[in-house]
């Protein structure tokens, strides 16, 4: 059993060895066009997020729930690029205006955002 | 306690999702143009036998002024025991002949904005269902709105006019996926600069850094604050062994975007291989106020380099 965990992590190893071996540069190396538009895309959503989760009326909501704002835009910062694109697909359903179908709307989609957030203890209270 | 935040959510999910289906369902009934738009010069290839890729490419090759006829496509693109051609296939058929090929927006509006830019657009279609689909690669070379049709070169028919709604579902069935073919020195009218941006990244990315640098030189023409088509600029230089011109290339986008990390960061580096290590000292000392990863490595990089040998500047 030991020896064939031993054997896959082995070829995994060999496996990566060689995927990994072209991509290491000669010299210190630039930074490609490529990778550089892909990491001011994630910049740009994080900027879009925050702005969404800075609306009056979401404050009003994830203190409501509490949960304090700040640590909610701390998250967004740590999640990855597929799970920033989920979140602002979420964000994008929110309610425009006020009105009990807004506030409910936005609960709605706090609770949403909260869970991808992984801020879960919000639901220690049901 | 667990299960139960599940359901709830999963409930909650349902909501939106529901409204947005019942949105999704209706047609809009106003044309997306008022005036007809036919590209009559494209050109024209029969398909034979499940050959819609490579016919298909050929077309919207052609139109963007390169000569090349299916056959020669063949090889590169068929895969016979899918009878059948990739995507990802067809886009870098297109690369490795020198061209761009740029995804269009996933909308029908878009697809109207290429012909009246003079670009016919290669779409993929799911003829069938989408458990059993049938795939098709067709050309829009027309919209005529008085009738609602659009007007594809498709297999054998040269203008085959497809009832919009029609077009409309089949081309939903495949994620409304659409590209044109560019050359790199034509300008990107009526393309977002991301799209367009990226076709060019991709170039970059196989290699073929002489046609990404005419691309990205020309994405700066027509978006000329557009860091990435500087960047793009700058980095085909620096690939190309071009240093002299590389060293401007990444000067003249921190002259335009001085807290670009990527540009510090690459000309630090372009620097430093070429021994002007007084030039990165300054240079990252003058990006002080930044910070990042890149900022960081190109700092490091500048201490490990030692003294600066030359006369301070």
């Amino acid at each position: 059993m030991l020896a064939l965990m031993q054997r896959i992590v082995l070829q995994l190893l060999v496996v990566s060895l060689v995927v990994c071996a072209p991509l290491a540069p000669a010299q210190a190396g630039i930074v490609g066009t490529d990778a550089a538009m892909a990491m001011a895309e994630r910049a740009d959503a994080v900027t879009r997020i925050n702005a969404v989760l800075m609306r009056d009326d979401v404050r009003a909501q994830l203190e409501a729930l509490g949960v304090d704002p700040a640590d909610a835009l701390e998250r967004v910062g740590s999640l990855t690029t597929t799970e920033l694109a989920e979140l602002e697909s979420r964000l994008g359903e929110l309610p425009a205006g006020g009105g009990v179908l807004g506030v409910l709307g936005v609960l709605l989609v706090v609770l949403l955002v909260l869970e991808l957030l992984g801020v879960t203890n919000v639901f220690t209270g049901l | 306690m667990a299960a139960l935040r599940g359901s709830l959510l999963g409930l909650l999910a349902a909501v939106p999702v529901a409204l947005l289906g019942g949105c999704a369902l209706s047609q809009p009934r106003a044309p997306l143009s008022d005036a007809a738009v036919l590209l009559a010069g494209t050109p024209f290839f029969a398909q034979r036998d499940f050959l819609c890729g490579p016919a298909a490419l050929a077309t919207v090759l052609g139109a963007a002024g390169a000569d090349v006829h299916p056959d020669e496509l063949i090889a590169g693109l068929y895969i016979p025991e899918r009878r059948g051609t990739l995507q990802v296939e067809l886009v870098a058929a297109t690369r490795r002949r020198g061209y761009l090929a740029v995804r269009i927006d996933e909308t029908e509006a878009a697809i109207v904005a290429q012909l009246e830019a003079g670009r016919p657009v290669l779409v993929l279609q799911n003829l069938a269902f989408r458990l059993r689909p049938v795939w098709h690669y067709a050309v829009v070379v027309g919209y005529r709105p008085d009738e609602h049709r659009w007007v594809l070169r498709s297999g054998g028919e040269p203008e085959l006019a497809t009832p919009r709604a029609r077009f409309a579902a089949t081309w939903s069935r495949a994620q409304n996926w659409g590209v044109v073919v560019l050359d790199p020195r034509s300008p990107p009218t009526a393309l977002p600069a991301r799209n367009y941006l990226q076709a060019a990244a991709d170039l970059e990315n196989i290699g073929a850094h002489e046609t990404a640098l005419t691309a990205f030189r020309t994405a700066l023409g027509a978006w000329p604050d557009e860091p990435a088509a500087q960047l793009g600029v700058a980095n085909n230089l620096y690939y190309l062994e071009r240093y002299p011109a590389a060293v401007d290339a990444y000067r003249a986008l921190l002259t335009a975007h001085p807290d670009d990390e990527v540009a510090v960061h690459n000309l630090a580096m372009l620097l430093l291989e070429l021994g002007r290590v007084c030039e990165a000292q300054r240079l990252v000392k003058e990006a002080g106020a930044l910070s990042g990863a890149l900022i960081d490595t190109a700092r490091r990089e500048v201490a490990a380099a030692g003294g600066c040998a030359g006369v301070a500047t």
